[in-house]
């Protein structure tokens, strides 16, 4: 017979065990409806709770990696990342187009793409000097789906989102697997596309030193901007195109003096 | 998932740490096996850095962990079957206590130049109208009845509440209860329309809260209103 929730976790050591399980999903559905009920009347347990959420948010895009024999934080992208997405990164292709009958060829200048959640619209843009022009598209309020060649926003009302904050992206060596470079944006209201934020960046040219690359993209808190090398926070406020994602990185490094 | 399956994934996590504990006291750990470990103290780290409520949760996490990580190799942190994960969890948040009261000295230290300029910008600005209303307002009556009404909510429903009240978004209470995405919308908004009505009906016999009520939220109960010569509307005590 199921124990009474108060029965169930007397001492400390119990209750943390019992949090630990429940937030990694380790109990069954029975004891989960018996933990909630314990829960939801102790600020104790629901901040635990809270701090493990907030643990694991921070832990989708920050990882430990081994440097030296010590371990690193890096930071990095998989797709439980919000809004991730891949794009390969082969040089510019000649597609046919078709018209009244005749054929001509064109080099398409642009890469396209959206996040596995549908929620990013990530246009890459090649420039004539070389460098290339991201242009990332988040729907709060729907998703990006594909018609044709092109991309229309999907509403689903019921399930809006919050605004984002960052988007991470990473530019992959796909010959020897290593993060060649890192770049954060920061999203603002998009002003052509009402109920979006739009994250843009000017990327200089890659290919002098990576020939096949891969862009890992995903959506993060602005805390990511923490893990950033000073490098890589320089190179990603100069690649920032808009004034507002300048003034966004002035009020960063003014909050965080010593970074 | 069954009572058997979850105990049995319980016991697979607890093997797991003890595996590349073991292994690295032995030295024959591989490379994704340390940063496996790396990874879990850092996750631990920052659940306690996030529950201590520090600031710079995160780089006191990662300071804890890298110290940890010295305590793995020299041998001081192993497994030990006695205490188990949560003898070794009590470890850790000491150590991140310990990371945290050095990196408040180390901040104190560099920031003793500037602290009077902090002190001068952090001043209270007397002109500051919306603090004084707001520190006006009789928020124990409305905190009263809303934490009365949540008693009435279901045992979900409480907990997405409260996780909501504690600041998470709904896309981190969702992967924590367990629901869809969409699913949390739908439980705070239900949970919401019905505190709303229990708060409300609490107020028609309270008019304490009704004022509260009036005054934060400006919500004016028609059957106690009475309208003067001019057109104006008060609420009746």
């Amino acid at each position: 017979m199921m124990q009474e929730p108060e029965q169930l976790w007397t001492d400390e050591d119990e209750q943390e065990f019992a949090i630990y399980r429940y937030a990694h999903g380790l109990m069954d559905a029975a004891e989960r409806a018996a933990f909630e009920a314990w829960a939801a009347a102790r600020p104790e347990a629901l901040a635990r709770l809270g701090a493990w959420a907030r643990a694991r948010c921070a832990t989708r895009y920050l990882r430990m990696r081994i440097v030296d024999g010590a371990p690193r934080p890096e930071l990095h992208l998989s797709p439980v990342v919000e809004g991730y997405g891949a794009l390969e990164l082969a040089p510019t292709r000649a597609v046919n187009r078709y018209a009244a009958g005749a054929s001509q060829q064109a080099t398409r200048r642009f890469l396209q793409t959206t996040s596995a959640d549908g929620r990013v619209l990530l246009t890459l843009r090649a420039e004539t000097n070389g460098d290339w022009r991201l242009t990332a598209r988040y729907a709060a309020i729907g998703r990006w789906e594909p018609l044709g060649e092109d991309y229309v926003l999907v509403q689903t009302p019921h399930e809006p989102l919050a605004a984002p904050q960052c988007l991470l992206c990473l530019i992959v060596d796909l010959d020897s697997d290593a993060v060649r470079r890192r770049y954060l944006a920061w999203f603002t209201p998009d002003p052509d596309a009402p109920d979006c934020s739009v994250a843009r960046l000017r990327l200089p040219d890659w290919h002098s030193e990576v020939a096949l690359a891969r862009l890992l993209f995903g959506v993060v808190d602005a805390d990511a901007a923490r893990w950033l090398t000073d490098a890589e926070r320089r190179a990603s406020r100069a690649a920032a195109l808009d004034p507002d994602a300048q003034q966004r990185w002035q009020e960063w490094e003014r909050r965080a003096p010593n970074e | 998932m069954t009572e058997w399956e979850s105990a049995r994934r319980t016991e697979a996590v607890d093997w797991r740490i003890q595996d590349w504990l073991t292994k690295m006291a032995q030295g024959c750990a591989c490379e994704r096996e340390k940063e496996a470990l790396a990874d879990w103290l850092l996750e631990v780290c920052l659940y306690y850095a996030h529950l201590e409520r520090l600031d710079d949760s995160p780089e006191i996490a990662v300071l804890a962990t890298e110290r940890l990580w010295q305590s793995v190799e020299n041998g001081s942190l192993t497994w030990r079957d006695d205490s188990g994960l949560c003898g070794l969890m009590r470890y850790i948040r000491q150590a991140v206590r310990f990371e945290a009261g050095r990196h408040r000295r180390a901040v104190l230290r560099d920031r003793a130049v500037v602290v009077p300029l902090d002190d001068a910008l952090n001043l209270p600005d007397p002109d500051d109208l919306e603090t004084m209303v707001v520190e006006r307002l009789d928020w124990q009556r409305l905190t009263e009845a809303t934490r009365a009404a949540v008693q009435h909510l279901s045992p979900q429903q409480q907990l997405v509440v409260q996780l909501r009240l504690e600041g998470l978004e709904p896309r981190d209470i969702a992967e924590l209860v367990l629901i869809p995405r969409a699913q949390v919308n739908v439980v705070l908004s239900q949970a919401y329309a019905r505190l709303r009505r229990l708060v409300l009906a609490q107020a028609e016999t309270d008019p304490a809260l009704a004022a509260t009520l009036e005054q934060v939220f400006n919500i004016r109960f028609p059957s106690e209103a009475v309208e003067d010569d001019a057109g104006t509307r008060t609420v009746m005590d």
